[in-house]
């Protein structure tokens, strides 16, 4: 057991973090728990790739002991603990059952899911075990009954891709319920396809290069940069880093309106607007009646290239609901002054602006309105389809912005057709779904029934981390007969599971993948560095375990190896580039040598987004309606949604800080963006958490004024709750936040005090304990995790020691 | 309804396919060019994939053609499936535009725009391009959906985006769909055409 009390250099590390130079620093610490098992001079660096990056991971006697930086523009510091996290104390070691349903069955007393004993069984017992529960499901209540929609971050590869590959195996089996979606974009890309025709969030964005050629402003709407460029779903190659340099010696104009001041707006020294939480809206209408009233629209683009300002305009100079938008109306609501407002309005009209959007501001209630009204104000300025203007919605996210190479692409595993045709939106895909058999939800002009869930198998993600309002989540994971997790750690989801199926690392097995999301700049190898530790075996070999007990191996498999496999996806990508005529290397060639580079085109550094549409609207049509961009919707209008009308809306949230009475019980407003030092909760199981950690625990920043009102101080412990729950943080005390409104990062592994039990306090952070589970609207049903009020109080008992990490009692 | 049988060359030959009755309805199996002649030398566009024509003659192995769809006002140069609706079916050179007919104008209330629907009276095409069974053609690019689209989420269901919405939402896709250009229009015609508001018309 680890002594609890080690001091955290925390302070140091913030320090030194937030300027971008000092990013390498703790290089010293990368070492596993464990020492190595050969001669040290028996080394060998392997390349590989992860969500942070690609690496070479140094082996040393026979022990993967630290890392070294390869095809990575900006390496990350957090990539120095990954040898750690291969190393965790609380490793899945083998398959595990639950003692309760060991015994019983699907007939167990499933409310002892979270405090039962663990009972370690054969592979060959778990795959029967298994392979018997999905026959008696879907023999009793049909396939609609197992839900597998367990979208996820798991671990980079394109074979070992865990979701799909369960996909695949149930797809054989005759399908599932599967989910439809996005966590974190869920409202932009809805509602987007409405406003310019494609999701725009995952799209490739004005290239980075005429943004430090043409831009004067730029805005940054919740946008970190500095923060969420670091990870990718693919391995990024932080290309972004450079450009962030750039933007920084350029000298220009940045403002950023967030209600934290973010690395990025300390290093770019922008202007902060500390917006109150969830009025954005509010404020991006204010903008815009300025831009208005002072005739600063570009009233030709409006013309020329949107559809319905004129059916906005009502509402914005408030003929149609009484209030007109004004400045003023917007400081009562967003507490930023007037003048200020104003001022904002001016400057984005000056010259070229960029708007850069988060996506913390879509997950609130009502998260479809921010984006829409975004591309509203970017049409009024008139730049969209310009080098350097417009909107962009992914500059913070995978280096969005950079140009694309000319290269293939690599294919990767599928996972087929799915015969059952049931997905439900992702926000409402645990709870909702599970509680709910036979409930209809509204979604984007569809009704979806849930079905009734009596099985679920989730790989490579954990949803009881995730997922909102954890006690409403506990009571609907009781009511599946059976649930059956892969995982590489002892996360709260395995903790909570019936099955537990240990899964390699990414260093213990073979794969390859692409760099990076954007800039498709390099295919990597994705070398074995070590053996599988215990008894874990490869995703892909699990599940044709269990699909052979299903009687269908070879189709699963389809007669090929791992290798066969990743061989077979990268003879695809040859293929491609010999019609491109682009040289690639034999794949043994490429294997030994770890990667192959392509190269980015001098068009690419110029791509602008919508320039074609501006060159010729009528022969390059957006795919809405209208072809154009559109500020009305008659689609969105025809589906008659109280909660989101036809055109951008400002809309009361649910829970915020200008709702008096609610505010008065829980006067803090909480925001939990995604962490800086883990992927969602990925590496929280490393010593990365000792140096950002405050009492083990997860930071919540205050303001001092704040701080000095409900009197705690720095590396105080408080319990941060309201009527969904409870959990404890330490105190960081900081004037980066916004007075009224603290910031807990998501992803800290739930930590109930009270295991399985419904209403446990978390003693380690775990914000989803108070967050609300409600959609953001009818349309796009995603979820509202900024959307929620909390009081604070100092804990004043002895603060309980943090078991998020330990393994249950058996395993 | 008047229609006769011709039958190709030789009845063997005939049985295997092509028996063919004037009026009868084929489909662009691959994007191809089109002429204004059976001589085949003057070049007056492409008919795309998927495209719904209406069989005229057959001279040798080369089909004449009539087109029918709707255009936008400003773009007489391609020809959509469906009223509002864009669905690529023909895009044309200014001598191809000279062979459309306007059948009727429609504003639309809703959008503002104008759309007209009209006939590309005549094009020759050559066999290889046309196919009697749609389904057939789409097989492939159904595979390639079902395979390249749950590489990294849920197989979206076709019914997920209009048919404007698909061609600029799987563009966003492609790459990491290992889709070449090719593929991807494949994919995007199948879907376009099995869309929200067009499923209705291919059942």
């Amino acid at each position: 057991m680890k002594d609890q009390n080690t001091p955290a250099s925390r302070r140091s590390f913030i320090k030194g973090v937030a300027s971008v130079g000092a990013i390498t620093w703790f290089a010293p610490m990368a070492f596993g728990e464990r020492l190595p098992a050969g001669p040290v001079l028996n080394r060998k660096n392997i390349a590989t790739a992860t969500h942070w990056g690609s690496i070479k991971a140094n082996v040393r006697g026979g022990e993967f002991t630290d890392i070294t930086a390869f095809k990575d523009d900006f390496p990350l510091p957090m990539t120095q603990a990954l040898a750690d996290r291969e190393n965790a104390q609380n490793r899945v070691k083998y398959p595990m059952v639950r003692e309760g349903f060991l015994k019983y069955g699907h007939k167990s007393d499933t409310s002892k899911r979270g405090r039962d004993k663990f009972v370690r069984v054969s592979w060959d017992k778990a795959y029967e075990l298994v392979a018997n529960e999905l026959k008696r499901v879907k023999k009793e209540y049909g396939n609609s009954s197992i839900f597998a929609g367990s979208v996820d971050w798991h671990s980079v590869g394109k074979l070992n891709a865990s979701p799909t590959l369960l996909r695949r195996m149930l797809n054989l089996l005759g399908g599932f319920t599967d989910d439809t979606g996005d966590f974190s974009v869920q409202a932009a890309m809805t509602i987007l396809p409405h406003v310019t025709g494609n999701i725009e969030v995952y799209d490739k964005q004005t290239a980075w290069p005429t943004i430090i050629e043409h831009t004067d402003t730029v805005v940054l709407w919740g946008a970190d940069l500095l923060k969420n460029n670091q990870i990718g779903w693919s391995p990024p190659d932080h290309y972004a880093y450079n450009m962030i340099k750039k933007l920084k010696a350029s000298g220009k104009k940045i403002i950023s309106i967030d209600p934290r001041k973010t690395e990025t707006t300390e290093y770019l020294n922008a202007d902060w607007i500390a917006v109150r939480p969830n009025t954005d809206v509010a404020m991006m209408l204010a903008i815009a009646h300025t831009l208005y009233k002072e005739n600063l629209y570009d009233k030709k683009f409006l013309d020329k290239y949107t559809y319905g300002f004129d059916k906005f305009l009502p509402y914005l100079l408030g003929k149609s609901d009484g209030i007109e938008k004004t400045p003023q109306w917007a400081e009562s609501i967003t507490t930023i002054g007037a003048e200020t407002i104003k001022k904002i309005a001016r400057q984005m009209a000056k010259g070229r602006t960029m708007i850069m959007s988060g996506w913390a501001i879509q997950r609130a209630d009502h998260g479809e309105q921010p984006p829409w009204m975004i591309v509203t104000l970017a049409s009024m300025l008139g730049q969209v389809g310009l080098p350097g203007g417009g909107f962009g919605f992914s500059y913070h996210y995978a280096s969005g912005g950079s140009p694309e190479a000319n290269a293939p692409s690599l294919p990767g595993i599928s996972a087929g057709n799915n015969p059952v045709k049931i997905q439900i939106p992702f926000a409402h895909a645990v709870s909702d779904l599970l509680l709910n058999p036979g409930k209809v939800i509204d979604f984007n002009g569809e009704k979806i029934k849930y079905p009734d869930i009596k099985l679920v198998y989730w790989a490579g993600g954990n949803p009881l981390d995730h997922q909102m309002d954890r006690n409403r989540e506990i009571k609907a994971w009781r009511k599946p007969e059976t649930i059956i997790i892969n995982e590489i750690y002892w996360t709260s989801t395995a903790k909570y599971a019936d099955i537990v199926l240990p899964v390699t690392t990414t260093f213990e097995r073979d794969d390859i993948d692409v760099l990076s999301e954007y800039s498709f700049k390099y295919i990597v190898a994705m070398k074995k560095t070590v053996e599988p530790r215990y008894e874990s075996k490869d995703d892909i070999d699990i599940f044709a375990g269990i699909s052979k007990k299903l009687g269908f191996e070879k189709k699963y498999t389809e007669g090929k190896s791992s290798l066969d496999w990743i061989k077979h996806f990268y003879s695809i990508a040859s293929k491609q580039a010999k019609f491109k005529k682009l040289p690639m290397p034999t794949f043994e060639e490429f294997w030994e040598k770890g990667f192959v580079e392509f190269p980015i085109t001098k068009e690419a550094e110029q791509w602008v987004r919508y320039g074609d549409f501006r060159k010729n609207p009528i022969a390059n049509p957006l795919g809405t309606p209208t072809g154009k961009i559109e500020i009305y919707s008659n689609t969105i209008e025809k589906f008659n949604y109280p909660d989101c009308k036809a055109h951008p809306t400002w809309f009361e949230p649910i829970e915020w800080l200008g709702n008096k009475k609610e505010a008065e019980k829980y006067p803090f407003h909480l925001v939990s963006s995604h962490p800086e030092f883990r992927l969602h909760s990925q590496l929280d199981n490393t010593w990365l958490r000792n140096l950002y950690e405050v009492d083990r625990r997860e930071p919540m920043w205050i303001n001092p004024k704040d701080a000095q009102r409900i009197g705690v101080k720095n590396n105080d412990v408080v319990m941060v709750h309201n009527k969904r729950g409870k959990f404890l943080a330490g105190v960081v005390v900081t004037d980066r936040m916004r007075e009224h409104v603290i910031c807990v990062h998501e992803g800290a592994w739930y930590d109930p005090d009270k295991p399985g039990e419904i209403g446990a306090m978390c003693k380690h952070g775990n914000i989803n304990t108070v967050t609300l589970d409600k959609g953001t609207s009818k349309l796009a049903q995603g979820n509202i995790a900024n959307t929620v009020l909390v009081q604070v109080s100092k804990y004043e008992k002895q603060p309980p020691r943090v078991t998020a990490f330990d393994v249950p009692a058996g395993g | 309804m008047n229609k006769f049988i011709l039958l190709t060359a030789s009845v063997s030959f005939a049985f295997m396919s092509i028996a063919f009755a004037r009026g009868d309805d084929m489909f662009v199996s691959s994007p191809s060019a089109i002429y204004a002649s059976n001589t085949h030398t003057k070049s007056i566009g492409m008919l795309d994939l998927g495209a719904k024509v209406n069989i005229m003659n057959k001279k040798g192995k080369w089909y004449k053609v009539k087109v029918y769809g709707w255009s936008q006002k400003g773009l007489p140069s391609v020809i959509y499936a469906f009223n509002g609706i864009r669905i690529k079916k023909a895009v044309l050179t200014k001598d191809g535009e000279k062979l459309t007919k306007v059948l009727k104008v429609a504003k639309d209330k809703e959008t503002g725009l104008t759309w007209k629907e009209v006939e590309l009276k005549t094009a020759w095409i050559n066999e290889k391009y046309l196919s009697k069974n749609m389904k057939k053609v789409w097989k492939s690019a159904i595979t390639l959906f079902h395979n390249r689209c749950t590489m990294c989420h849920a197989l979206p269901k076709s019914t997920k985006f209009t048919a404007n919405q698909w061609p600029s939402t799987l563009r966003v896709m492609s790459k990491r769909a290992a889709l070449n250009k090719q593929q991807t229009d494949f994919v995007s015609k199948f879907l376009q055409y099995h869309a929200k508001d067009t499923i209705k018309f291919a059942k």
